[in-house]
Parts: structure tokens; sequence; C-alpha cells
């Protein structure tokens, strides 16, 4: 058995992305614990791979494909045995929450919100505004054209304005 | 900045036309403690993405790596175990084997004993010979 990479080479290579990994799976999966089984699940695959890391171009890309695809194939599996796709719980905001509560919480308004948009538009808003990729790079990671993108994004956007725009008239009142 | 700019900005942000640098000025003017009113419902939507930037992965430990070590650990373990049972067999072999020598020793010397009073009692019977010769002899 020869190692070509060292393991702290490898986990070296892989630092500039780890996060943005778990990010994503944590978007996905929802759970901590399951990105965090996620995340560990796409490192053996490239660690597994770990002789060929170099001849990619962009390592971190195809990171963020594995990592998308092993969070679908997950939720797949997940629908399939019948199990709650997201923990989602989400109640009407109350009106008579203190001002200072209420920034704290409205951010965590905004995480419910998101867990209920359809699974793609969270992996797009999840990557553009979170991490902020060009949509050049996504359109790689998602193997979807730009303008497919572009819409979906858009259309994620909006629910999550219309939504704000609706709690915040609550609040006001 | 002026609203002016941002109501434009944001316009262009819910078509998903903004450039990622400009997405960033959305981001830096939401983060300031001064935002105009009209502004105040997207303020959670540009915070919420802040705060995600910040959370971070657990540090990866390379299995891979832990494996040899693991390895080299359970060989040392196992090692020391059959050594620490070998020189507990030794010692205890050591002791048994005293034990026999002292047995065998003292079943010698028992039987050396016990011929000693066998041949002891044979010089009695010679004397008693001795002296039945010498009184019909004498």
């Amino acid at each position: 058995m020869e190692l070509v990479m060292k393991p702290n080479e490898f986990s070296n290579l892989i630092k500039p992305f780890q996060d943005k990994v778990f990010r994503l799976a944590k978007r996905l999966l929802v759970s901590t614990e399951e990105a965090q089984d996620a995340s560990q699940e796409v490192w053996v695959k490239l660690w597994n791979k770990k002789n060929d890391l170099k001849n990619y171009d962009n390592l971190e890309a195809f990171a963020m494909t594995i990592t998308k695809n092993h969070c679908l194939d997950r939720l797949k599996s997940k629908q399939a045995g019948n199990l709650s796709l997201v923990h989602v719980n989400f109640s009407a905001p109350a009106a008579s929450l203190e001002k200072q509560l209420e920034t704290k919480d409205a951010v965590s308004y905004v995480e419910r919100l998101m867990n209920l948009l359809p699974t793609q538009q969270r992996m797009i808003v999840q990557l553009r505004d979170v991490e902020g990729y060009e949509f050049e790079e996504m359109s790689e990671m998602l193997d979807m054209n730009e303008t497919a993108i572009r819409v979906a994004l858009s259309r994620a956007r909006k629910t999550l304005r219309d939504q704000l725009i609706k709690r915040h008239s609550y609040g006001v009142n | 900045m002026e609203s002016t700019k941002i109501n434009k900005l944001l316009e262009k942000y819910f078509e998903a036309e903004t450039t990622t640098a400009e997405e960033a000025q959305l981001k830096m003017y939401f983060s300031q403690a001064h935002i105009a009113d009209e502004h105040l419902p997207y303020q959670p939507l540009f915070a919420h993405f802040n705060v995600q930037k910040t959370s971070k992965s657990p540090t990866w430990k390379p299995t891979v790596k832990q494996k040899p070590l693991r390895k080299w650990l359970s060989i040392a373990a196992s090692l020391a175990i059959v050594v620490s049972a070998g020189i507990w067999q030794q010692q205890n072999s050591r002791q048994k084997e005293a034990a026999l020598l002292y047995e065998q020793t003292k079943n010698a010397l028992e039987m050396v004993s016990i011929n000693f009073n066998s041949g002891a009692q044979e010089i009695s019977h010679l004397k008693t010979f001795d002296k039945t010769i010498s009184e019909i002899f004498d």
C-alpha cells in the first residue's frame, strides 16, 4: 500500500471549502448531526480518490457536487422510508414579542422560511447568498444552466421577501 | 448609502440580476446599525446570510490516519499482554519447579532416611548376630 498523499496534505487541500461543504449539507439535511455525517462521507469519497485530486482544476466545485448528490440521495432515501423530510417547526409569529428578542427571533424565522423552500431553491440560495458563488461556478456544481439558476434564485428570494414583509407588518401593528 | 440606491439594488436582487459585488454591498448595508425603515423587513434575511457564513464545520479527523495508529496501539497492547503473560507464566513455572524440586528432594531425603533407617535395622540385626556369636564362642 503506497500513499502518494498524506492525511495532513489532504486536510490542507480541503480546508478552503471544508466549511462550505458542511453548510450546504446542513442547509439540505437541516440536522447538524446528519450534516456532520454527510460531510464526513464527502471526505471519505474524496480521500478514496486522493491520488487523482491534483488533476481536478476545480476541486471545490467537485466537492460541492459530491455533497449535493450525497445529500439529495439521503433525502430521497428518507422520503422512501416515510420519514419527515425536514424538521420544520413553523408557527405564526407572535405579535406580543419584545422588540429586543425580535431581531434574533427574526433570523431564526428566516431559517425556518428557508427550510420551507423547495430543495433546489434552498441549495441555490445557499450557494449564492451565503457562499457568494458566481453563476458560472454554480452551473458546474449543480449541473444546471445559468438562466435556470437565476429563475429559481429569483423565485426563492421573492418567496422569502413576501413572507418577511408579511411578518414585518404583523410586528408593526 | 442613499435609500434610492438600495431600493434599486434590492429590486435587482429579487430579480436575481445583481452581481456578487452588489450583493456584498447589500450585505454591508444591512449589517449597519442604521437602516431606513422601509428596508427593515429585509434586515433579518441578510443577517441570516451573515450568520450562516460564520458557521464552521467540525474539524475533519482523518480516519485513515487513525487506523495505523490504532493498529500499532493494538499490536503494542497485545504484545504487552503476551509478554506479561509470559513473565507471569515463567514466574509461575519457576515457582512450580521449585515446589517440584522441593518435593523431589524431600522425597529423596525421605527415601534416604527410610533406607538409612532400614540400614540401621540391618546393622542392629548384625549387632545381635555379633552378640549371639560372641555369646556362643566366648
